[in-house]
């Protein structure tokens, strides 16, 4: 299995002819008129995970918005399955979730609606979904009791579980997460563990931002863009 | 490989579909928050209404002006309620998931805007009935007022859909969504309000409608695409 | 092969060098036609029959309205470049046009009240050229003001050549409803078209004159550029470099000392 490593100097070899899964190659972003990170390269094949660290402001936010097409970088290119991934393309959409620092929901309408509306959205707009599967998917997560309330009648953790829901009913092959655990009592951690651990049994991968411990059966690809920042060459001025 | 067959891939997303999503989600929204709605349309009435009171309140100069004030309360009041489109779904994420999702982004923007003209303008249209009773329009006058703005304010939606969606996020506020938006809808105010002024000299108001109408149609095909980019900009 | 070398000064670092001398060029050239465009207008140029000494302030008024409208037309071709390229440099072009632009359309304007005050004894007319630059001063308002509301400098370029691509697109609408509107209302009598008749020296000086104004807004749009660009590229290498390689210079030249937040 080919070793995930991220490396500071770009001189990674690309094994395009049987890459799958998530490979960024020499990526550099900027925030503003700051640079955050330069030739960035690693490679996610799947069933793995990179865990990505680093203290406030070093840049896992673009960098996860980056990959996700939310965000320009300076340089450097993502490429999935061997492709340049085409940022804004519907396959693209399919095959990736993100899940930012804004939630992604209504506090004027219920849980259960709240998940429905997403979950269509999420699989191409079919023409009614279940309710009964929305309903499973509430109960797995602990939600069901409060799927008639108003979401912003919900605690902020209840809020984070309804994210899970959405990550356990939505069938993506690589998610992007930044600081999914945040505010996540212990079972809600715990259940967040299983799911990505049934995540990466399946044959998916995620990039998850987090600066707390994860509870999943599969060690993860370490990324410290604070420990990476000192090894970068000073920048000029 | 295998096991990233277990991931089926989900059929992607008509336009149609993600338009039909889009608009009633945003109309079962709007009806949750039916007093920001409402407002707009009070304010539209209230700016009308301040006109007279600052001049005299002559009958047949009142029906000189009332068109243009008409429009320029219309214009208002749009821009107004433009902040509604965007804000609230930037804030929550809503929007960003929007730019996300497996769905033309096009489509999901134009059913939004779609759903924006019906609880914005199209109550205008009715209100602006109202306008003309309050400026002594006759019939006739009153029929072409809300022609006129039947078929502006898509145009002028989509002019404010872009712009607003330019200043996303930015310090400017609803005063450089003004400072955007007004210049733009010049040609937009002249014929709206000049289509009521032609009819009331006998000229017919054939031309001036239909060149709105033009207008409207001509936003409505390249709007999506332009409004697309403007937000996946204003995400960057 | 002329092309291919163009292409090499499509870059900030590359184009740098270039816009200082060009700068100077273009802004001597600029004050020589200033100079003769003015004597030939105001000195050689004979007295209007109708309008006396007063017409003269179209030497002034006509070519600024020219230059206002011409600039955002050469903006939106800038902002095309930078949209579809993505490119930086032609968006610091397009950015450092436009306070050019505005205040070509403001120049008009205000000339255009001296010049209808003794004409026709009112500052202001709703004239269709008149009203058209008024709208137009409004719309690059309206790109500078974006510009200074967006803090992420890739963000703003991108925002603006959008702004600036949907202005185009309406200035030629809004200038014939405009001129539609106005001869709807106005009698053909108090009109900007209203011009003296073109002597031969006339038209010479109103040449020169425009020349001139073309000449100016390039160097100043050049010199803006130059700004921008060490603002813009003050973490890149070769800033550093030219930066430690002429210390007396990058002293004296008040370019190389990055400004935060440039219009």
């Amino acid at each position: 299995m080919t070793e995930a490593v991220a490396r500071p100097d770009p001189q990674w070899a690309f094994e395009s002819a049987e890459a799958s899964g998530l490979a960024v190659d020499g990526l550099a972003c900027s925030a503003g008129y700051r640079l955050l990170f330069k030739s960035l390269s690693f490679q996610l094949p799947p069933g793995q995970w990179l865990r990505l660290t680093g203290p406030n402001g070093s840049g896992k936010s673009t960098l996860i918005r980056a990959i996700a097409g939310l965000g320009r970088p300076a340089e450097g290119r993502v490429m999935w399955d061997g492709v340049a991934r085409q940022s804004g393309s519907t396959e693209w959409h399919s095959v990736m979730l993100y899940q930012g620092h804004a939630a992604g929901w209504k506090d004027a309408l219920s849980t259960r609606d709240n998940l429905v509306l997403q979950r269509a959205l999420d699989s191409g707009l079919p023409a009614e979904h279940a309710r009964s599967e929305v309903d499973a998917l509430l109960e797995r997560c602990g939600l069901l009791s409060r799927a008639n309330l108003s979401f912003q009648r919900l605690s902020a953790g209840q809020r984070h579980r309804l994210s899970l829901a959405r990550l356990a009913g939505a069938q993506r092959k690589l998610w992007l997460l930044d600081e999914p655990t945040t505010a996540l009592d212990s079972h809600g951690q715990a259940l967040f563990g299983r799911l990505l651990s049934e995540h990466l049994t399946q044959g998916g991968s995620a990039v998850i931002a987090t600066h707390q411990p994860i509870d999943c059966d599969r060690p993860p690809i370490e990324l410290d863009l604070g420990a990476r920042a000192g090894t970068m060459p000073a920048a000029a001025g | 490989m295998a096991a990233s067959s277990r991931y089926p891939a989900s059929p992607p997303a008509t336009a149609l579909a993600a338009l039909r999503w889009a608009c009633l989600r945003d109309l079962r929204l709007a009806l949750r928050s039916r007093g920001e709605v409402a407002l707009v349309l009070v304010f539209f009435v209230l700016v009308g209404s301040m006109f007279p009171l600052a001049m005299a309140p002559e009958a047949s100069l009142l029906r000189a002006i009332a068109p243009g004030i008409a429009w320029v309360s219309a214009l208002l009041a749009t821009l107004l309620s433009l902040p509604r489109l965007f804000s609230a779904d930037h804030a929550d994420g809503t929007l960003e998931q929007m730019l996300l999702a497996p769905a033309p982004l096009s489509a999901l923007l134009s059913g939004k805007v779609l759903a924006h003209w019906l609880t914005t303008s199209a109550p205008l249209v009715l209100l602006s009935a109202l306008s003309g009773l309050q400026f002594n329009l006759d019939g006739e006058g009153i029929a072409i007022l809300a022609a006129s703005l039947l078929l502006g304010t898509p145009l002028l939606t989509w002019l404010g859909a872009v712009s607003a969606a330019l200043a996303l996020g930015t310090r400017g506020g609803s005063t450089l969504l003004g400072l955007l938006v007004l210049p733009l809808a010049v040609p937009v105010l002249i014929f709206g309000a000049g289509s009521v002024e032609s009819a009331a000299a006998g000229l017919g108001a054939e031309a001036h409608l239909s060149l709105l109408a033009a207008g409207s149609i001509l936003a409505s095909m390249v709007g999506p695409a332009t409004l697309a980019l403007a937000v996946r900009i204003a995400h960057e | 092969m002329a092309a291919m070398n163009w292409f090499r000064f499509a870059s900030p670092a590359s184009f740098y060098p270039i816009a200082g001398p060009l700068t100077a060029v273009f802004g001597w050239v600029a004050v020589a036609l200033a100079v003769a465009g003015l004597y030939a207008g105001f000195v050689i140029a004979p007295t209007d029959a109708q309008q006396g000494e007063s017409y003269r302030i179209i030497f002034i008024h006509v070519p600024a309205a020219w230059m206002a409208m011409l600039i955002y037309v050469v903006i939106a071709f800038w902002s095309l470049f930078s949209l579809t390229l993505n490119a930086r440099l032609p968006a610091m072009m397009a950015q450092a046009l436009a306070p050019t632009g505005a205040m070509f359309a403001f120049i008009a304007l205000w000339t255009g009240a001296f010049w209808g005050r003794p004409t026709w004894g009112t500052y202001w007319v709703w004239d269709a050229r008149l009203t058209s630059t008024l709208v137009l001063l409004f719309l690059y308002l309206g790109l500078i003001a974006l510009r200074s509301a967006i803090d992420d400098p890739r963000r703003a370029d991108r925002a603006c050549a959008l702004l600036a691509l949907v202005g185009v697109v309406n200035v030629p609408i809004i200038y014939f409803s405009v001129r539609w509107w106005n001869t709807l209302h106005q009698g053909a009598t108090i009109s900007m078209t209203a011009a003296p008749k073109m002597a031969q020296t006339m038209l010479t000086a109103m040449l020169l004159m425009t020349f001139a104004a073309w000449s100016y807004a390039i160097a100043t749009a050049l010199h803006r550029v130059r700004t921008l660009i060490i603002e813009r590229e003050a973490l890149s290498d070769w800033v550093g470099r030219f930066i430690a390689e002429s210390p007396a210079k990058a002293a004296n030249d008040p370019a190389a000392a990055p400004r935060h937040g440039g219009v």
